[in-house]
């Protein structure tokens, strides 16, 4: 469409530029770089005002401030060491899990799958609150069992402790790693090793020697996930760090907040963006160790591996999974089921429903269990929906621009940890004249939840895009389908079975999100997360309980209610089941660390 | 290297299954030092099965394998001894070269394992990437070598740990025609060079001839014939190795006569041909006489008398491929594929003769 064909002049070149599609287009464009873009805008900015929420002076104070305080140095150290074990123990882990299952003839091997994948969707703050009763030194099942023995507790034995948090938090991210690494471990081609065996080593050493070496690209790239993701995190240091006085980076940032005497959102942003400039550079670093190294197989074709007989060892493994499942699942479940039966936290002899009629009776948190099951079914919906948007818009789109902008998009919100969004989102929306009025309400709330899991669930749509080969979007096109309707009845349509999966992953990892609607929360727009953080927080542990399990138990059936329905609909409609492949939820669970 | 002292290798009872399919069915065999076996069959046959037992890749259930005058394995007394400590070399289909090591630290490999110091290495290295054709592409990763030149890779690693026996599993299936030939040759003068025991495993009749002084053919899971190629290529046991081997047309008759070597068979539309054969056979046992497409000959039946050895029969189809003729041919109800040079001969529908030579191999009919 060259220049010269159209004589019109400026008028028409103007008609010509503003094409329906165009304006929708910029429209769109608009749009995601307000909900995407301006809040990072804002906490740059914020970082050098005196005052929140505009209207205050250009200063360095913020930056002043992180670097006057002691806790600054503490915590960051704190969360550089506090990510690094839970990688270092969850990657050993996950990687054990992954090759005695791969390797061995197990009787409890097939328990491995389910157990992590129980453990890795378990929302994590609600995991945190578990594990905070089951270690608790008077009232958990830890301390109880040591007193039925008349053992006194030993004042070590307390989740509340670095050890404590080290070890609990490496549980849950065992089972996101061995999620993770299930799949490499297995593509593994075993006549590498067979070859080394062939050569004199002995199957172990050449497992040492050979397929460790191979794996190395992907435990590499694994890790650094992990090791970002524990930067991040912060329900487990908040929960089960602070009351020992562990501080992280983000519940320092937190800290600033919330808890100091007044209120440093200068020093929060300013935090917050050397937080977000280290995670970027981690990210870049990732890629760039990744960039040179090729280790694609040679040859290819993986032999199909057959599982040994390993005899007294296999007793051994067996052990090991039965115990991990029953420490890192069942018990903290129990624990936390039991515990909200009881009157008050840590008497065991007389259950009650006293605690579930509480939650149900009680105004605040009847509504703060509404609001979340909205925000966390419809928000989860939104997410899918958007991620699969803009990742089709990505895979099918010619234009550079717009694949780079929505890639760019896509990724951006992993650059910050939940609490920095949370704050990014407050300074983005308080500036904005028409949202500011919705601030106190589930509305914001449900937005920031949104954006903060795009990046997640893109990761996961890319994975189910793929799977859907591009010439049956064509076949459509050709037949005479625009572009939308080919999108929704054919590529939407056959990704349908792992879109409803991710749907339903999603929804339990916003269920979870405490960090980022940490500072939208007021006294009268709480979620559950906030709710029971600060019930738990203030003794109300029993209670706290009630809420999350009846919200969890709700959601749980709500979305199953909702999926079934939905399957059922479909299957009547169409008259047949498609099976699509349950297109790698793995890779969603990333963050849920 | 070239003093290398051959070994031989022997196995019995050999049983394997997976589940409720039995693999292989009470194996023995046994091979003579400095020989270079094929077994050949096709593919789900429990070839490779067997060579991973040998290898020491696979347990079997039952059996026992001896290399040289050590038994390896023995499911009696329960004894495996580990692939790593068998001194084998194998090369696999895929070649399994390690991505992430250069070729030199692929073919050194071996060595370090038998305890050669890092200084000693370098010599057998080059020699061995000397012996294979690759003494320049040592830094480079396998990755950044073509089908041809990971297969060389693959044989000099085999080579490296100095094995009394050498595996090889299908390691020539990969290549394209004009480098498996080349590949085959130098395979075959390698093998005669180090003068070692070589195992090899192949779907391919042709390389299988072309390479091995004793050819073992396999069906599920058993070994139904074997010998000197020359052995089963032209005087097959049955309809199942003939088949495999390349024989395509199979007459059915009866034997009405015997004397020294010979054996004449009557079709069932009367017509009598002599074959030669070792075949033990009684007077009116049911036989088969198999023949290559190209070992049958066509004559006209204008052409009057009979030629000799010659049975009657119609052309019903014919089909140009390539430089040959291949006439489809109706002979006392079968139906027989016979190649000829010369292009348009015989119409179809035209009564001809066809003579079928002495040494086409006679089966059993069972």
């Amino acid at each position: 469409m060259s220049e010269n064909i159209h004589e019109g002049g400026q008028l028409r070149r103007m008609a010509h530029l503003l094409t329906p599609r165009k304006i929708i287009t910029g429209l769109a464009v608009l749009v995601l770089a307000y909900l995407f873009v301006w809040p990072f805008v804002m906490l740059v900015i914020g970082a050098f005002l005196t005052t929140p929420y505009g209207g205050g002076e250009w200063t360095l104070d913020g930056f002043r401030t992180v670097l006057n305080d002691p806790r600054a140095l503490r915590s960051t150290l704190s969360s550089f060491l506090f990510s690094g074990l839970v990688m270092v123990i969850s990657i050993a882990g996950g990687l054990f899990f992954a090759i005695i299952t791969s390797r061995f003839k197990l009787r409890f091997g097939w328990l491995v799958l389910p157990a992590m994948v129980l453990i890795a969707c378990t929302p994590r703050l609600f995991y945190a609150f578990a594990w905070g009763m089951m270690g608790n030194p008077g009232s958990g099942f830890a301390a109880n069992i040591l007193r039925y023995f008349d053992i006194a507790n030993p004042a070590w034995l307390t989740v509340y402790s670095w050890p404590g948090l080290v070890l609990v938090s490496s549980m849950k991210v065992t089972a996101v790693a061995y999620l993770l690494l299930s799949g490499p471990v297995r593509l593994l081609d075993r006549s590498l090793e067979d070859a080394a065996v062939m050569c004199g080593q002995t199957r172990l050493r050449a497992f040492f020697s050979i397929s460790l070496p191979l794996l190395a690209p992907s435990l590499l790239a694994i890790g650094m996930l992990l090791f970002v993701e524990g930067i991040q995190v912060f329900d487990f240091p908040a929960v089960l760090g602070s009351p020992a006085g562990i501080t992280t980076l983000s519940t320092l940032i937190n800290d600033f907040i919330n808890t100091d005497v007044t209120p440093k959102w200068g020093a929060a942003n300013a935090l917050s963006l050397v937080v977000v400039v280290v995670i970027a550079l981690l990210i870049l670093l990732q890629s760039r160790l990744l960039g040179g190294r090729d280790f694609a197989t040679v040859g290819g074709k993986a032999r199909g591996a057959d599982t040994a007989e390993i005899g007294k060892f296999a007793v051994l493994f067996d052990a090991i999974i039965v115990g991990f499942f029953a420490v890192a699942f069942v018990l903290p479940f129990l624990q936390i089921l039991i515990g909200s039966l009881q009157p008050y936290f840590g008497l065991y002899t007389k259950l009650t429903t006293a605690n579930y009629v509480a939650v149900i009776k009680d105004r605040d948190t009847l509504d703060a269990l509404v609001s979340s099951l909205l925000i966390s079914v419809g928000g989860g919906f939104l997410v899918v929906t958007l991620s699969f948007l803009m990742i089709y818009a990505m895979q099918r789109s010619k234009s550079r621009p717009t694949v780079a902008l929505l890639k760019i998009l896509s990724w951006l919100p992993a650059t910050a940890p939940g609490i920095v969004l949370s704050i990014a989102f407050v300074w983005a929306y308080l500036s904005t004249p028409l949202v500011r009025s919705l601030y106190g309400t589930p509305f914001l709330m449900l937005i920031a939840l949104v954006i903060a899991h795009v990046p997640i669930a893109a990761r996961a749509c890319e994975g189910i895009i793929v799977q859907v080969s591009t010439s049956l979007d064509e076949a459509a096109r050709v037949s005479g389908a625009g572009p939308w309707r080919a999108a929704a009845e054919i590529t939407a349509r056959l990704c349908t079975p792992s879109l409803l999966g991710a749907w339903l992953l999603i929804s339990l990892a916003i269920s979870g999100a405490l960090d980022v609607v940490m500072m939208l929360q007021t006294t009268n727009t709480q979620m559950v997360a906030t709710l029971s953080y600060s019930m738990f927080n203030n003794g109300d542990v029993a209670e706290a309980a009630a809420l999350y399990v009846l919200f969890i138990g709700l959601l749980i059936a709500f979305m199953a209610a909702l999926i079934g329905l939905m399957m059922l609909l479909r299957t009547a409609a169409s008259g047949f089941h498609w099976s699509g492949k349950a297109a790698r939820p793995l890779a969603m669970e990333k963050t849920d660390v | 290297m070239d003093t290398r002292t051959a070994t031989g290798l022997s196995f019995s009872g050999i049983e394997k299954s997976y589940g409720t399919q039995t693999v292989l069915h009470d194996i023995s065999f046994r091979i003579e030092p400095g020989t270079f076996l094929c077994l050949l069959g096709p593919s789900g046959c429990g070839k490779t099965t067997l060579l991973r037992s040998i290898a020491g890749l696979e347990e079997p259930d039952r059996g026992t394998i001896t290399i040289g005058d050590v038994t390896v394995f023995d499911a009696g007394a329960r004894k495996m001894v580990p692939a790593n400590r068998r001194g084998l070399g194998m090369v696999f289909q895929h070649y399994a070269l390690w991505p992430h090591m250069s070729v030199r630290e692929n073919i050194a490999y071996p060595l370090r394992q038998r305890g050669i110091r890092a200084g000693d290495r370098g010599g057998d290295v080059e020699r061995l990437a000397r012996l294979v054709g690759l003494e320049s592409y040592l830094e480079r990763r396998p990755n950044q070598l073509s089908g041809g030149q990971q297969q060389r890779v693959a044989l000099a690693r085999a080579l490296a740990g100095d094995p009394q026996l050498l595996l090889l599993d299908e390691p020539l299936s990969n290549l394209d025609a004009v480098l498996r030939h080349q590949l085959r040759r130098e395979l075959r003068a390698l093998h005669n060079r180090l003068g070692m025991t070589s195992i090899l495993v192949t779907h391919d009749q042709e390389e299988a001839a072309a390479l091995a002084d004793v050819i073992a053919v396999m069906q599920n899971g058993v070994i139904m014939q074997s010998g000197s190629p020359e052995d089963v290529l032209d005087r097959p046991d049955n309809r199942y190795v003939a088949e495999f081997v390349g024989y395509e047309c199979f007459l059915k008759g009866t034997v009405t006569g015997q004397s020294a070597g010979s054996v004449s068979v009557t079709l069932p539309n009367g017509a009598t041909v002599a074959v030669a054969t070792n075949l033990a056979v009684t007077q009116s046992e049911p036989v088969l006489i198999a023949a290559r497409g190209d070992q049958l000959e066509i004559f006209d039946k204008a052409g009057g008398v009979a030629p000799a050895n010659a049975v009657s029969g119609r052309i019903t189809d014919r089909a140009k491929l390539g430089s040959v003729m291949e006439y489809q041919a109706e002979v006392s109800g079968k139906t027989l594929w016979i190649r000829d040079k010369a292009d348009t001969r015989f119409r179809i529908n035209q009564d001809v003769w066809i003579r079928i030579p002495e040494n086409c191999p006679l089966l059993r009919d069972n």
